[in-house]
């Protein structure tokens, strides 16, 4: 996937739409990476999921970087929130937020 | 306020690396959850019913290893917050999901009187109060029901606490051991995973590394990785 000018756009509007939600009360999809420390052989089935999400994420960095400067580590929350947000289902799970409303 | 171990240009480096070669592990994070949202959080759960897999039936380390059909939706309930317990796990039980409790053990010690003071000084942040006058925790009695229906307990600290590198030792004993052993002796069960307050990652204090392991924790839930301790 290409991410151009307009793609990048939308995805800090995204950002800047999820980090103005009242996180107090809201239910905020996350992804997390499972790490084993404990140094025996991994047990881990890779999925393919997994592989398009660290894809994406590599390059959405990538190019927050080229735009923004250095990568906070709030930038890291965020571009994750924004992934998961438009990927956990085929809709964005934010979009249920007005159900409340 | 997050401290990383390393920059964050290498911790996405890293992060990258185990999205490709690892798993997604997919978590819906709520804090509070006040009857005012229960259909935004009904819907929410709804969809993803028959999407994904229960953390009840793989576990943590179903999370961590992955291998089943479909991905593991694990619902994470951070404070200990008793609206938690009113609204939100009716929902979960409902579409057969459970969730994952994240409870600052001493603040369900704290008289009902005292919590929202407690809430306040502590950073334990709520909407509208849907209680007045009364308790805002959690009690021992339902987290102990919750997990007799499968639904998980963590130790996220005893007072919700962030970890710094230089958090004393008395402070990080009070928060990972003492912490443990209230949050057991309430719930009568063992907990093995720990979180701090803005989810603090293995690497960035040694000392609450060593304390970590040595107190029995197998897993530490952090801001971007579960990571398996031993």
């Amino acid at each position: 996937m290409t991410i151009d000018d307009d793609w990048l756009d939308a995805f800090e509007d995204d950002i800047v739409r999820l980090s103005r939600r009242d996180y107090s009360v809201t239910g905020v999809a996350m992804y997390l990476v499972p790490e084993d420390l404990t140094g025996g052989p991994s047990a881990v089935t890779p999925d393919p999921e997994g592989e398009r999400i660290g894809k994406l994420f590599e390059e959405v960095c990538a190019a927050m970087e080229a735009r923004n400067g250095p990568l906070s580590g709030s930038d890291i929350s965020h571009i994750l929130e924004v992934l998961a947000d438009r990927h956990f289902l085929d809709r964005s799970l934010s979009s249920f937020e007005s159900a409340a409303k | 306020m997050m401290v990383l171990p390393r920059t964050p240009h290498e911790t996405a480096a890293e992060l990258a690396a185990g999205f490709r070669h690892g798993r997604a592990i997919h978590l819906i994070n709520y804090h509070a959850t006040p009857s005012t949202h229960r259909e935004q959080y009904r819907a929410q759960i709804a969809a993803c019913a028959g999407r994904f897999d229960s953390l009840k039936d793989r576990g943590i380390e179903g999370l961590m290893q992955g291998g089943g059909a479909r991905p593991i939706l694990a619902p994470i309930l951070f404070e200990g917050f008793r609206d938690n317990y009113d609204v939100l796990c009716p929902i979960l039980e409902e579409f057969g999901f459970v969730g994952w409790f994240f409870v600052p053990s001493h603040f369900l010690n704290v008289p009902a009187r005292h919590q929202r003071i407690f809430a306040a000084r502590h950073s334990l942040h709520y909407g509208a109060d849907e209680y007045p006058g009364d308790r805002i925790a959690i009690s021992w009695t339902e987290l102990r029901a919750a997990h007799a229906r499968g639904h998980l307990v963590a130790c996220h600290s005893r007072n919700h606490t962030a970890l710094y590198r230089d958090t004393s030792d008395e402070v990080l004993y009070d928060e990972i051991v003492v912490a443990k052993k209230e949050l057991e002796d309430g719930l009568g069960a063992e907990v093995n995973t720990f979180c701090y307050l803005y989810g603090a990652e293995y690497g960035l204090n040694p000392r609450s590394d060593a304390l970590l392991v040595e107190a029995g924790f197998k897993y530490l839930f952090s801001n971007y990785r579960l990571q398996k301790l031993q």
